[in-house]
């Protein structure tokens, strides 16, 4: 074989991983603009009535990432560990420890099942309101087939209530096969 | 080109640099979009997506043993330089996709040959390449949340 057929791949690789780098760099102004805009506007769906917010220290936390004070509340982001992998919430908690508002910013379930956590209302409406005492199977339904995706939502959520009221997070029956 | 051994890198490449960039748009227009992690069948989906093109475009290109493990090292390379310079993976993200990246190319290209040479006998001859790797894909989500 001749040393070309050796150097075309290797010359199509740093070519590709140039242009991407170039493109990345040339992005990124764009990408940071973009992503602190759609931050400001989730938050402020997240915690009504707010339109400010101000990093929180969050010290050593368990399973509090960031946490953003709001006029008349936090949103708090927690992270949790679901059937496969990571699973990031943002939480929108008042000052009383009522839950405004929550999403889903990243996870890595399984498709048409854990996954659907990312758009089920349903399964995601049942913490509005709620007060961080939240139980898969007592008072929240899970997600259909997504037992341990639901307990990893509960948790965050009971995590985000606790960082802003103080409480103990610790429950049985939100762990992992509980 | 229609013997090198190694051109199916160059269509991974091609192949993987397009998802890659497209993520890339996708990320900066829609910042809050979760996007696909890496797992077996999106990195199985590529690498047989390769692999049916040069069935396509380079029928006469064989490869040996050695050149397959190479290959794989290549394909490792590949999975981990072009999500690095896209910005789209952390480093320990990166090196797992690597890892499973060359594993799952060194497989599907064994695997896609045998099943591709069984295939290219009679009226599904034409279509082999694209059958082979359809069903190696389908394969390949049993293993969906492995990585």
């Amino acid at each position: 074989m001749k040393k070309t057929a050796y150097f075309l791949p290797l010359a199509a690789i740093l070519a590709a991983t140039l242009a991407l780098f170039g493109i990345s760099a040339a992005l990124s102004p764009v990408a940071a603009r973009n992503a602190r805009a759609e931050q400001a506007q989730r938050m402020a769906a997240l915690l009504p009535g707010s339109r400010s917010f101000t990093p929180e220290p969050v010290g050593d936390a368990e399973q509090i990432s960031a946490a953003y004070r709001g006029e008349g509340g936090y949103v708090v982001e927690t992270h949790t560990t679901g059937y496969a992998g990571e699973l990031v919430l943002w939480v929108g908690v008042r000052d009383d420890g009522r839950v405004t508002g929550l999403m889903v910013r990243k996870l890595a379930e399984t498709w048409g099942l854990g996954r659907n956590a990312l758009h089920d209302r349903a399964f995601l409406g049942q913490f509005v309101g709620g007060d961080g005492n939240e139980t898969v199977g007592e008072t929240v339904d899970a997600i259909t087939g997504a037992t341990v995706t639901s307990k990893a939502v509960a948790r965050g959520v009971n995590a985000a209530v606790a960082y802003v009221t103080g409480a103990d997070t610790y429950s049985g029956a939100t762990e992992w096969g509980g | 080109m229609r013997k090198n051994c190694f051109f199916v890198h160059v269509l991974l490449t091609a192949v993987t640099g397009a998802v890659c960039l497209i993520a890339l748009v996708f990320q900066t227009v829609r910042p809050e979009a979760a996007l696909l992690r890496p797992s077996i069948p999106l990195l199985a989906a590529l690498s047989l997506t390769a692999l049916a093109l040069e069935s396509y475009l380079a029928p006469q290109a064989h490869r040996s043993f050695a050149a397959r493990l190479l290959g794989a090292l290549w394909a490792a390379a590949l999975f981990f330089l072009l999500p690095w310079a896209a910005g789209l993976l952390p480093y320990a993200l990166l090196w797992r996709s690597a890892l499973w990246g060359g594993v799952t190319f060194l497989i599907s290209d064994w695997l896609f040959a045998a099943i591709r040479d069984r295939l290219s006998y009679g009226p599904p001859a034409k279509a082999a390449p694209a059958l082979s790797a359809l069903l190696l894909y389908l394969a390949a989500q049993g293993l969906q949340g492995l990585f």
